[in-house]
């Protein structure tokens, strides 16, 4: 397959206070953060693992595997990819990247459940989930590989037919945009839901903060990953959420149900973080033992940083 | 348990601050909308107990801190030991203030005296509404400001303010207490509280038994509580002992005067500068002590010129300090040019050499005849039955030989003259009414220090004068033989001097005490003495002249005699001077009767006396007499006229007072249980102490310290339980 250029970004960082309002590409792709997801790629792990089953050892033998792009050697890369030739030109490492020959199926699920309008700007868990929605939306349809789009509350919302088409993903990212988080969570649900109507084997990234009974998300998950869907879990939370600095006198009012705790914070703030610690942990754990990929997404840190993370680490276990 | 402030439990209503403050609060609470109310529920649930008990616990230590601050300021009180159970009922107050002249000490800043007052209105001040109060000051005596209680409490305020100090020394405490209580005991209705407020000095409380014995047998009518004011040893000399060298002031001439001067201090003072002063002059004559240690005594001598005769006021003086009243002494003289001797001639006789009193007449006046007139001894002679009230002059000496009778006008005259000042000599003899003398002169009047018994006219004796250990200062001279040898008289003949027990112990005041003032060898009286108001009989067992004995005829008879007038003029000067808390009686002359005299403190700056009484008939004397004077120092009474008539006279105060040795803590123990003490501090005022002694015990100082240890408990607790958890 050709390798294609990344279309052009503009190279106006998202921060910047723009002349004229953003477009939905400006706001939601950063150039520095996608430049990186770029390089680092998006792979599908399980898949390249499966169509090793049955294959002599070499991962590539048999297998109609172009080679797509360079990247910078990273420490952890495995010498054997180490292109020599470049190195001989340039006197630097460089890794070689393949394209698969069978693209992946990638299912993106970004909720929109009133939980995720907590926090402001930049550390809006909404407008964080969105940017990395974007990336990785940008991500699948570059390399051509198909894409299902949904938003979520108590229902899906905003279910996207199935796309490879790159020119799509302004229309994607414009569903992100428009729709505001107004409603309550039913993630268990809607990974159920999901589960049954998913044909191919592909990735799942699920971008959510997963406030919902954790029976049912985790059963939820379960059931993706059993299906043999390769789950990705972005569990976004606020730093509020994650730290509770609250003082003094506080009337706590619910965002998904009517209610409302006036309390002095600090007086449970131990007890609090135990529970949502605990909460995350059985999360994480449940994700580990049913090799679901799992990401604690702080929306403090930058979505650059969550990203590069994430696929930097994951180019490591995939081999790449 | 009661309330002194009951009004103030209102502030228990406070507790609704805090629900005020919270409720205003309100709008002040940061609002929040938040997505995780999953697990700030749980969290809130699982701790909701926990929550709760703290809440709970921080409201009730909350309340319960503004509670016990509303009782504390109401200040509870347990019920006291009196018999008023309520703090708020009447009480009666009966404040007896030390007068003594030892409060007038100063520490520099205030005299005891001005805190006594101070103390005594505190007392005032903690008396509930409708409450009474009287006034009594104390010292040799109580004296009754406002002797019976009153509801006029700004009478006796004023009272407190105004009264002025005296210069008497403390009696022990038990004897003006036992006056106010017999005063106030004589009134059924009166019930109360007796404060007695005082410096401690160890003087008050000699006999500390009978103040006890007194306080529990009043306790249920009269409980005594002693308010003791903060005083201690302050630096102070004082003038402990004045008085003239001879007994004879004669005018003109240089006298000698001793002046003992008393460190009370405790730290040696150097260069004590003691000076004389005659009458209201400023001094003129003075002495110097080098150095005085404290607790010691030193006599420095001091010459001064007398004026003519007449009465004077000399006046021993020292540097001031804390302490005025003792810095200086003041004694009354009388200097004469001559002395009036009156000799009342009992026996008859044509001839001058056949009376008994004819050896005393010559030598009374040892000169030649054309001295007589001029000799500082003049003397008079009248017979018995002549005898009239009107031939005494006021400090005269009288000599009574072998009276038979005398009228009894003249007898009470001869009475008072003697207790004004005069001088009697009485000689018995074979023609003697031993009725009179016996029966009025002794045991109706107790003019005679002893009745007599005349001897024998057939028995003799032969009794010599003990001359070796003559005690009495009329006769001490004489003792050992010195200045003549009154053992070489033989008396052939002498009555026997006797007292009668039973007699003595009934007397009245005006007879005195009796002394001996030289007695025959086998131990018989031959000379008695007994002091009469303020003069002084002398009483003989033997005739005036060798009826008897041969001592007129002795070389020891004229000294002798001599010597017998030189006491006695002495002793009549003592007339003139008085004690502190006496009243003087002078006489004036006939111009005098019916005239206004004022007497008037003189020669002191740091207080004043000035008073106006008549000039009266008592009886068939014209006199004088004061009120019970309570300042030291010379005093004057003046007629106006044209010449004016004055008369000189002092009081001394009693230098035992001037003594600052003050009771220990341990001291007070045998009064603990009789008395309540209440010590003056700075930290606990006197109103406060005296009303949890009425009132019982008051507690508000334990609430506020509950109080203080909840607020510590509520900011523990408050700090605590907003930590994070």
């Amino acid at each position: 397959m050709k390798k294609r250029k990344p279309p052009r970004l503009s190279k106006t960082s998202t921060f910047a206070a723009p002349r004229r309002p953003k477009t939905v590409e400006e706001r939601l792709l950063d150039s520095q953060t996608v430049g990186k997801a770029t390089l680092l790629g998006l792979m599908a792990r399980k898949i390249v693992e499966g169509s090793m089953a049955g294959l002599n050892k070499s991962p590539f033998s048999g297998f109609a595997i172009e080679f797509r792009q360079h990247r910078e050697y990273a420490p952890g890369d495995e010498l054997k990819h180490i292109d020599w030739r470049l190195f001989g030109r340039t006197d630097r490492f460089y890794i070689k990247q393949y394209e698969q020959e069978t693209n992946f199926e990638a299912t993106l699920l970004l909720d929109a459940s009133e939980s995720m309008a907590y926090g402001e700007g930049a550390q809006n868990k909404m407008e964080f989930g969105r940017i990395l929605a974007a990336v990785f939306a940008y991500l699948v349809l570059m390399d051509r590989n198909r894409l299902t789009f949904r938003l979520f509350d108590t229902d899906a919302r905003d279910v996207l037919p199935p796309t490879s088409n790159p020119g799509t993903l302004h229309n994607i990212l414009e569903r992100m945009v428009r729709q505001e988080p107004e409603r309550e969570t039913a993630i268990g649900g809607i990974l159920k839901d999901l589960a049954a109507t998913l044909r191919a084997k592909g990735i799942c990234i699920v971008i959510s903060d997963l406030f919902d009974e954790p029976d049912e998300v985790l059963e939820g998950l379960r059931h993706l990953a059993f299906l043999g869907q390769e789950v990705i879990v972005f569990h976004v939370m606020h730093p509020d959420e994650l730290e509770f600095p609250f003082d003094g006198t506080v009337e706590f009012e619910g965002f998904e149900v009517p209610d409302k705790l006036l309390m002095q914070p600090q007086r449970i703030r131990e007890s609090y973080l135990e529970t949502v610690n605990a909460f995350r942990n059985r999360i994480q754990k449940t994700c580990e033992q049913n090799d679901i990929g799992y990401t604690l997404v702080d929306t403090s840190k930058s979505p650059e940083e969550i990203v590069a993370g994430f696929l930097s680490s994951r180019a490591h276990a995939t081999g790449r | 348990m009661s309330f002194l402030n009951a009004i103030l439990l209102g502030g228990a209503a406070a507790i609704a601050v805090p629900i005020l403050l919270e409720l205003l609060n309100r709008n002040r609470i940061k609002k929040v909308r938040w997505a995780a109310m999953r697990f700030l529920r749980s969290s809130v649930e699982k701790n909701r107990r926990r929550l709760r008990l703290e809440d709970l616990l921080l409201l009730l230590v909350r309340c319960l801190l503004l509670i016990l601050l509303a009782i504390a300021l109401a200040r509870p009180f347990l019920t006291g030991d009196t018999e008023s159970k309520s703090a708020s009922r009447a009480v009666t107050a009966i404040i007896a203030i030390d007068d003594s002249y030892g409060m007038q000490t100063s520490d520099g800043a205030e005299t005891r005296l001005a805190q006594a007052r101070q103390m005594a209105e505190d007392v005032l001040d903690s008396l509930p509404s409708g409450s009474s109060a009287a006034l009594y000051l104390i010292g040799t005596n109580a004296e009754g400001l406002v002797p019976l209680p009153t509801g006029d409490l700004s009478l006796v305020r004023q009272s407190i303010r105004n009264f002025s100090p005296s210069d008497q020394a403390s009696a022990a405490l038990a004897v003006p207490l036992r006056q106010i209580i017999e005063r106030l005991g004589s009134e059924e209705d009166v019930n109360g509280e007796i404060y007695v407020i005082t410096d401690g000095q160890d003087l008050v409380f000699r006999r500390p038994d009978q103040i006890a014995a007194l306080a529990d047998s009043v306790s249920e009518r009269f409980p005594i509580s002693l308010l003791l004011l903060d005083a201690v040893r302050e630096e102070n000399l004082g003038i402990s002992r004045f008085e003239p060298d001879a007994e004879l002031m004669i005018g003109g001439q240089t006298n000698r005067f001793f002046v003992e001067v008393t460190n009370y201090g405790q730290a040696t003072i150097d260069n004590i500068n003691v000076g004389l002063a005659l009458d209201e002059d400023p001094p003129s004559a003075g002495g110097v002590i080098s150095q005085l240690e404290p607790n010691a005594s030193e006599l420095v001598s001091i010459d001064i010129r007398l004026p003519e005769e007449g009465e004077h006021i000399i006046t021993a003086s020292i540097p001031d300090d804390r302490l005025a009243t003792d810095n200086q002494m003041s004694l009354a003289i009388r200097v004469q040019k001559q002395v009036h001797i009156l000799l009342v001639e009992g026996r008859g006789g044509s001839l001058p050499s056949e009376q008994s009193l004819f050896f005393l007449r010559e030598a009374l006046q040892p000169v030649p005849f054309a001295e007589r007139d001029s000799f500082f001894l003049q003397v008079s002679t009248v017979s018995a039955s002549d005898f009239q009230a009107a031939d005494l002059t006021e400090g005269g000496i009288v000599v009574l030989s072998e009276p038979l009778v005398l009228d009894t006008a003249t007898t009470e005259a001869l009475a008072d003259f003697v207790a004004e000042g005069g001088s009697l000599l009485v000689f018995p003899g074979p023609d003697v009414g031993a009725e009179f003398l016996n029966t009025t002169l002794y045991a109706e009047i107790g003019l005679l220090p002893a009745a007599v018994t005349l001897p024998d006219e057939t028995t003799t004796t032969q009794r010599v004068i003990d001359d070796q250990d003559l005690n009495h200062a009329a006769t001490s001279i004489f003792s050992g033989g010195q200045a003549g040898t009154l053992a070489s008289a033989f008396f052939s003949r002498s009555a026997e001097l006797q007292t009668d027990p039973e007699i003595e112990a009934e007397r009245g005041v005006r007879p005195g005490p009796i002394s001996t003032v030289a007695s025959f060898t086998d131990g018989t009286p031959a000379i008695l003495e007994r002091k009469f108001g303020r003069g002084r009989v002398l009483l003989f067992a033997s005739t005036a002249d060798n009826t008897w004995n041969d001592l007129p005829l002795r070389a020891v008879y004229v000294p002798f005699v001599h010597r017998m007038m030189g006491y006695l003029v002495a002793r009549q000067a003592d007339a003139l001077n008085l004690s502190v808390g006496q009243a003087q009686t002078l006489a004036f002359p006939t111009e005098a009767l019916d005239e206004s005299a004022t007497v008037e403190l003189v020669g002191r700056e740091d207080v004043s006396y000035r008073d106006v009484q008549p000039v009266e008939l008592f009886g068939e004397r014209i006199l004088l007499r004061t009120p019970p004077l309570t300042l030291a120092g010379g005093y004057l009474a003046r007629v106006d006229g044209d010449p004016p008539i004055e008369r000189r006279f002092a009081v001394q105060q009693n230098p035992i007072e001037s003594s600052q040795n003050y009771l220990d803590a341990a001291d007070y123990a045998p009064l603990e249980t009789s008395v309540r003490l209440i010590r003056d501090t700075a930290t606990d005022p006197i109103e406060a102490r005296i009303n949890s002694l009425r009132s019982g015990a008051e507690l508000s100082r334990g609430f506020l310290i509950a109080v203080l240890l909840l607020l510590i408990a509520e900011s523990i607790l408050a700090h605590r339980f907003s930590r994070s958890r």
